[in-house]
């Protein structure tokens, strides 16, 4: 050891350092800060009165109170998850995206496709827990002019509890050939996932939601209905989830009718539906699902859109993400979250809003397997966008702080 | 929520998880890591604004932190470490290597000197310069210097680290 330099073992302990000294397990709050400095105010003041007291020749016993504090810790309360995937536009380009710290914002491992010659899909990585995400590998190949996909595989991937890579292995039953995926959903547990996607060689076939049992590999199909003029056709956005159990899939439709001359003609209210399924792991026509919301129940058709739904774990729930352009009642777009109950589908709470001035851009919005935190990245029609996470009505910032370059992010 | 409060809360956000990194290396414990941190916001907040005005905060946390651990380490119940359950629990994934590398830190760091494993700390892991080492220490720039080149020296004698550190540089 003796060859080695100052400068060399202060880098080399540096290493050691940051590897031993992994993400705290639990977060320090502001508010349980304040609360010790109420508590030591309450404290001073008791010891006061009792030194009072004391002179007075009453009450010895009261500064025992006050007196002997010793480690216990104060109330702390649990933080976000430690890690976030993210796909930014330079990654996408080299076909990988990178593991982040949600405190520092370090890049603490990179992920791509364990299959040579694909690449993971955007926005197609479902967290299933804290350490585990389920990404969707995708291949293709031109066909003439365009490009189409060949097929894709589901692989579960492991950190480390410092964030590193730590596994990659090919789903029970997740290996999708001609299948297009545009969205994945996991329960907590990671024993059931969802696809929705379509055949691959036809992009008008309608849209299908595969849901997939982890531990056998059993596949269970719901279809989507097929374009028939004159009729109500729902348009399934690629955006699904699942409740916690794995009973309820949820899904943003957009109805619309099917136009031709000499068809019926068929009538749609009310704009974005979400709507749900259950038992999610039975299989079926979309058709049959049940109506949670629509979008009229919650704002007017004209002024904006429902653009991401999720459900809760405990299915109570629907967090929205709702663009909305300048309005008569006010004079700016926004970008905002809001929950409504799946009971009733009305009266939204706003969980954030973010005026943008003339305009916006949405680039995505997700949600930890928990439900309760939430990634929004979003901002006006020109400059920077804000990249972060929503608490309390607030978006704290994650790394990069202007979202532009960021295609998508979970955790 | 005023101007001071809104900007303590930011510094709280964005900065525990690096405190706690900190506390956890000089006091090799996550909970009393955890409680150091807080003592520590707890002591700054009151004086946030003039701290703000007349300071870097974040040395003048740290500072306290250190001040705090120091004198915690002078107290008797320094040895006892309260938990409300037991502390082992099963992980599922291989994680041999980072326990061999944390417990060599952690027990190369307690062959030192506090002083010296809070320069070793503040220097290295925090990558402060000597000048603000001596800032949070209150303490000459060249006993920073000395101090340091002591830590060092008896860290190149612990066996397991140097053969951590030989892996490294091979």
């Amino acid at each position: 050891m003796n060859e080695i330099s100052a400068s060399e073992m202060e880098r080399q302990l540096r290493i050691l350092m940051n590897i031993a000294a992994d993400q705290p397990p639990r977060r320090v709050s502001v508010e349980a800060v304040r609360a010790r400095v109420t508590r030591r105010r309450t404290a001073q003041f008791l010891a006061a009165a009792a030194a009072v007291a004391l002179v007075g020749g009453v009450g010895v016993a009261l500064a025992a109170q006050v007196t002997g504090r010793g480690p216990a810790t104060g109330p702390v309360q649990a933080g976000p998850p430690p890690f976030y995937l993210q796909q930014s536009i330079a990654a996408a380009a080299a076909s990988s995206g990178v593991v982040r710290s949600s405190a520092t914002g370090e890049v603490t491992a990179t992920f791509g496709c364990p299959w040579r010659g694909a690449r993971v899909a955007i926005s197609a990585i479902a967290p299933a827990d804290n350490r585990t995400f389920f990404l969707v590998c995708q291949k293709a190949a031109a066909q003439g002019a365009t490009t189409v996909i060949t097929g894709s595989r589901i692989y579960r991937l492991n950190l480390t509890r410092s964030g590193r890579a730590a596994s990659y292995a090919l789903v029970n039953g997740g290996d999708l050939p001609g299948f297009s995926v545009s969205g994945i959903a996991a329960t907590p547990d990671g024993s059931e996932l969802a696809v929705s996607g379509s055949t691959a060689v036809a992009a008008t076939s309608p849209v299908e939601v595969i849901v997939i049992n982890t531990k056998t590999g059993a596949h269970a199909l719901w279809t989507g209905l097929a374009k028939v003029p004159g009729k109500v056709w729902y348009s399934v956005r690629g955006d699904i989830s699942l409740t916690a159990n794995g009973r309820e899939l949820a899904f943003l439709v957009e109805p619309r009718c099917v136009k031709a001359t000499a068809a019926p003609q068929c009538h749609v209210s009310g704009g974005e539906e979400v709507r749900a399924v259950s038992p999610a792991d039975r299989g079926g026509q979309l058709s049959s699902s049940r109506l949670l919301m629509k979008q009229a129940w919650i704002m007017q058709l004209s002024v904006g859109y429902i653009n991401h739904a999720v459900i809760s774990p405990d299915g109570s729930k629907l967090t929205l993400a709702v663009v909305s352009g300048p309005a008569r009642s006010q004079a700016q777009s926004s970008v905002s979250v809001q929950q409504v109950p799946t009971a009733t589908g009305r009266h939204p709470r706003i969980l954030y809003r973010m005026f943008t001035g003339n305009g916006f851009t949405y680039q995505f919005f997700s949600s930890d397997p928990s439900g309760r935190y939430l990634i929004l990245d979003a901002g006006p029609a020109r400059g920077a966008l804000a990249n972060g996470w929503i608490d309390q009505g607030r978006l704290v910032p994650l790394a990069p702080a202007n979202g532009a370059s960021v295609l998508y992010e979970t955790w | 929520m005023d101007r001071e409060a809104e900007g303590f809360a930011q510094f709280v956000e964005t900065r525990e998880r690096a405190l706690q990194r900190t506390a956890w290396l000089l006091t090799g414990d996550w909970a009393l890591a955890e409680d150091l941190v807080q003592t520590a916001l707890a002591r700054t907040w009151p004086h946030w604004g003039r701290i703000k005005r007349r300071d870097d905060p974040e040395i003048y946390v740290r500072r306290v932190l250190v001040n705090t651990w120091a004198t915690w380490c002078r107290r008797r119940w320094r040895g006892e470490l309260a938990a409300a359950t037991v502390p082992d629990s099963v992980d599922p994934a291989d994680f041999a290597t980072e326990v061999a590398v944390r417990m060599a830190v952690r027990g190369a760091l307690g062959s030192l000197t506090d002083r010296q494993r809070a320069v070793l700390v503040l220097r290295v892991f925090d990558d402060l310069s000597e000048a603000q080492v001596a800032q949070v220490l209150g303490c000459a720039l060249g006993t920073v210097k000395s101090t340091m080149a002591q830590a060092l020296a008896r860290l190149r004698q612990d066996r397991r680290l140097t053969e951590l550190m030989e892996l490294e540089t091979r």
